[in-house]
């Protein structure tokens, strides 16, 4: 981990004003229906995925496509390092935003009388946490394989073509393409349900597994990705 | 978004005169590589006891007494969701297990819907209680597990019968609002052996 490389990415996203626009758009409006609407709890502030998403967005591709990888890697910087150092700074980005909301959010539901327990908040924030990382996991290695933000929609595709796997499964009543399917989603979606997992009740641990399995296969991949991948100082 | 925004190498530079460093910059990740691999390897072999022993999990619906299901849906002027099932069907389990205990179908049924089970026990005891047979005969009922759709003051009703997918049910109960409501409404057509609507 490097955390100039960390400090570089968050200054690189800062700069672009369409992507904070959005990330702007995606922390206040949960909390204005926070602030107006009664008995919403913590539903709204479902956004951890939203700000991975927005933060994640051709988190190497970017820098692939505008040439700056040629640059950085005539530096001493190894790839892994570089891959961990983006795959972190996005992720602790999007987490803060992420704790900032909930935090305000909290406050209005209290304001209200709604506040909810301290356990229910600590698995919220758990969740999201887990699901920033695990989307920028995703992200982190199609945007090794893809050019600018290519990664997002290739993420897209792969959702879209496990849900139509799944509707396809429910007309064909083939329950292994169903299957299929549900893995999919379940690789380009990671996440992990803890009430589940600490509510006191059965346990499926191949999801816990899945998450686990998930990610690091993501990150290990996008590393290989990387140093395999040749630079020319000629053409790109 | 610019396809490329500039600016990685800007600090990056700050960082390199740090103290001079030896090796290889594409170090593979062994350790890395071998713990995803060892996850990989664990995730097939539980998802494979999974399926072949499924985890029961919690079912997150708060479901209502047909009775008491009913007077609430009149009472708020709300859709009712039946669930027509048996006890130890395991097709009812799967839709339970798969779709009852995923927070987001959870969700979508208790804003949308006043959720009422209702329990089929010919099987065990040869014959159901009255008001349980009179639902099943409304609502044309043959299969189990089934999902009706109905507002208490419309003649019309949309169902499902058996389970199709957690998707494939999602997009049943989102879309079964919209054509209880506006009848004309043309909506997907969702799984194959979801019914269209029809007089009671």
């Amino acid at each position: 981990m490097n955390p100039t490389l960390i400090v570089a990415l968050l200054q690189q996203r800062a700069r672009s004003l369409p992507r904070m626009a959005l990330v702007f758009s995606f922390f206040t409006l949960p909390l204005m229906v926070l602030a107006f609407a009664r008995g919403a709890g913590l539903a709204p502030l479902h956004v951890g995925q939203a700000f991975a998403v927005l933060l994640g967005t051709g988190i190497i591709g970017q820098d692939a496509s505008s040439g700056t990888l040629q640059l950085l890697f005539a530096r001493p910087v190894t790839r892994a390092e570089y891959v961990i150092s983006r795959w972190l700074g996005a992720a602790l980005a999007a987490s803060c935003l992420m704790v900032a909301q909930l935090a305000i959010g909290a406050g209005l539901l209290a304001m209200h009388h709604e506040m909810p327990g301290a356990k229910e908040l600590l698995l919220f924030a758990g969740e999201q946490l887990l699901t920033i990382f695990g989307m920028v996991s995703v992200l982190l290695l199609f945007s090794t394989m893809l050019p600018g933000i290519g990664d997002i929609l290739a993420l897209i595709v792969a959702g879209i073509t496990g849900q139509a796997l799944q509707l396809g499964a429910a007309l064909f009543k083939a329950p292994w393409l169903a299957r299929v399917g549900v893995e999919l989603g379940r690789f380009v979606s990671p996440s992990l349900d803890l009430g589940a997992l600490f509510g006191g009740g059965p346990v499926s641990w191949f999801e816990v597994v899945s998450y686990f399995s998930t990610v690091t296969l993501c990150v290990a991949l996008a590393i290989v990705v990387m140093n395999r991948r040749e630079l020319s100082y000629a053409t790109e | 978004m610019p396809p490329s925004e500039a600016g990685a190498t800007a600090g990056a530079q700050g960082a390199m005169p740090r103290a001079p460093r030896s090796g290889p910059t594409r170090a593979t990740p062994v350790l890395l590589l071998a713990l995803a691999g060892l996850l990989l390897v664990v995730r097939v072999t539980l998802g494979v006891l999974e399926e072949v022993r499924p985890v029961e999990r919690p079912d997150r619906v708060e479901w209502r007494e047909p009775a008491a299901g009913e007077a609430e849906a009149r009472a708020a002027d709300r859709l009712m969701l039946y669930c027509f099932t048996r006890d130890g069907d395991p097709v009812c389990r799967t839709l339970s297990r798969e779709a009852f205990a995923d927070p987001q179908v959870a969700g979508l049924i208790q804003t949308q819907f006043v959720p009422i089970r209702v329990l089929d026990l010919e099987r065990e005891e040869g014959r159901n209680p009255p008001y349980v047979a009179l639902l099943e005969q409304r609502y044309a009922v043959r299969a189990f597990p089934t999902l009706v759709v109905v507002h208490p003051n419309r003649p019309t009703f949309v169902k499902q019968a058996g389970f199709t997918g957690r998707i494939a049910t999602a997009q049943f109960l989102s879309s079964a609002a919209a054509r209880i409501l506006v009848p004309h409404t043309r909506m997907g057509t969702g799984s194959p052996i979801d019914s269209a609507a029809s007089a009671p």
